[in-house]
């Protein structure tokens, strides 16, 4: 069970993981170039 | 946890359907993440409309502790597991988001204090963790796993290493459950121990960041103590996580010279494929916020972003948690893990009192 844990979830996140770095970096700099346009609401909190 | 392995086994299916799967995951972690917040602030108003002193608890706190009662009482059922399983997609993002609010001179003045940090932690931690190993009978890339993951920067690091050093998937397994046990423990004992000692927030920040292993958790930990601590605290996990290739290519050497790891042909293709890309888009963004790029109000928009990002990484922290799932795996890896991480957290804390008397933290 754990073996086949371990297995599963280290290898897919292995996978994903490259690919999440830079998805992650792609997205957050679209949000910046869209507030330093002004093409996003007011962000509040 | 059979089942949430399934989950990811996602190779046939569509893209646009992968994307659908993602939303019932991602809703809940923004209910749950919402939830922490209201309960804040509606204890924060109720204390203030009836004259009444309570305790401030953050939104973190009330959002990992809704996702951990969720996720354990009621399990969380398949159709949410992809989207839930996206926290660390937030994480990453609201990192690099949060470079808004550093200028390039402090991210470079506290990322090199952890950077040197870092490098003594890593020796010492190494050391203490293969002592260990050894003493309880671990197997020695099981140890290695260990000795990454409470050095560096815990799951990522132990999935990076497993590959790297032909690691079985059971010592992977164990070592990541080890460390995410300790982590979670961590999460809510740090924040006692920084208010018992007194620490500032840059001193608890730099701690937190140097001693907790995942970077969520450290995120989440950090953030309890103060919206200054959680900002150090990434800063300095950012720092750590970056060293993550050189120290995996540092044990594949090793494991590789010893016959037991296939050797590594190109060392900078290495280092350049485990380097955790999310610090290039955080250091991208603090640069332009250093060179005047936004406004006011746009630095204030992007870090609400980020702290948006991070209430659904709380969420997620919360409800990846099993606690049954955690209690099943090895008995001594999980000790090994916690006399290291003990050993660990007092070393940085030594470390962080150090660097306070030599920078004024």
């Amino acid at each position: 069970m754990a073996n086949e844990t371990g297995q599963h979830t280290a290898e897919k996140a292995a996978k994903l993981g490259i690919s999440l770095d830079w998805l992650a970096v792609i997205v957050a700099i679209v949000l910046v170039i869209l507030v330093k346009l002004d093409l996003l609401p007011k962000v509040g909190w | 946890m059979a089942s949430a392995t399934t989950t990811y086994s996602t190779a046939t299916v569509s893209l646009p359907r992968r994307f659908l799967n993602l939303i019932p995951g991602v809703l809940l972690l923004a209910a749950v993440g919402f939830a922490g917040k209201f309960t804040e602030q509606s204890i924060n108003a109720y204390g203030k409309a009836h004259h009444l002193t309570l305790p401030n608890i953050e939104y973190v706190l009330w959002a990992i502790v809704f996702g951990l009662l969720l996720a354990n009482i009621f399990g969380v059922p398949e159709v949410f597991r992809p989207g839930v399983a996206t926290y660390e997609f937030w994480l990453k993002g609201g990192i690099v988001l949060l470079g808004v609010r550093f200028l390039l001179g402090d991210v470079a003045k506290l990322g090199g204090i952890s950077l040197a940090a870092v490098v003594i932690e890593l020796a010492l931690s190494i050391a203490i963790m293969s002592a260990l190993g050894k003493w309880f009978g671990l197997t020695p890339k099981l140890t290695s796993l260990l000795a990454i993951g409470s050095s560096i920067c815990g799951v990522s690091a132990i999935i990076a290493a497993k590959g790297a050093i032909d690691a079985d998937d059971e010592d992977a397994s164990y070592a990541i459950a080890a460390i995410l046990a300790i982590g979670a423990v961590s999460l809510f004992c740090f924040p006692l121990i920084g208010h018992a000692l007194g620490l500032s927030d840059h001193a608890f920040g730099l701690w937190v960041g140097l001693a907790v292993d995942n970077t969520a958790e450290a995120t989440a930990a950090g953030a309890l103590y103060s919206d200054a601590a959680g900002r150090i605290a990434v800063l300095a996990k950012t720092a750590r996580n970056a060293t993550i290739g050189f120290v995996v290519l540092g044990y594949a050497l090793y494991w590789a010279r010893k016959a037991q790891a296939k050797a590594v042909a190109n060392k900078a293709a290495f280092l350049w494929q485990k380097f955790p890309k999310f610090v290039l888009g955080f250091l991208a963004v603090s640069i332009l916020a250093t060179i005047g790029f936004f406004t006011k109000p746009q630095i204030g928009n992007i870090a609400n972003l980020s702290r948006w990002a991070f209430l659904l990484t709380f969420a997620g922290v919360g409800l990846r948690t099993n606690v049954r799932e955690m209690s099943k795996q090895g008995f001594r890896p999980l000790v090994v893990g916690t006399l290291g991480e003990l050993s660990i957290a007092v070393i940085t804390l030594g470390l962080v009192f150090g660097a306070g008397r030599m920078f004024g933290l």
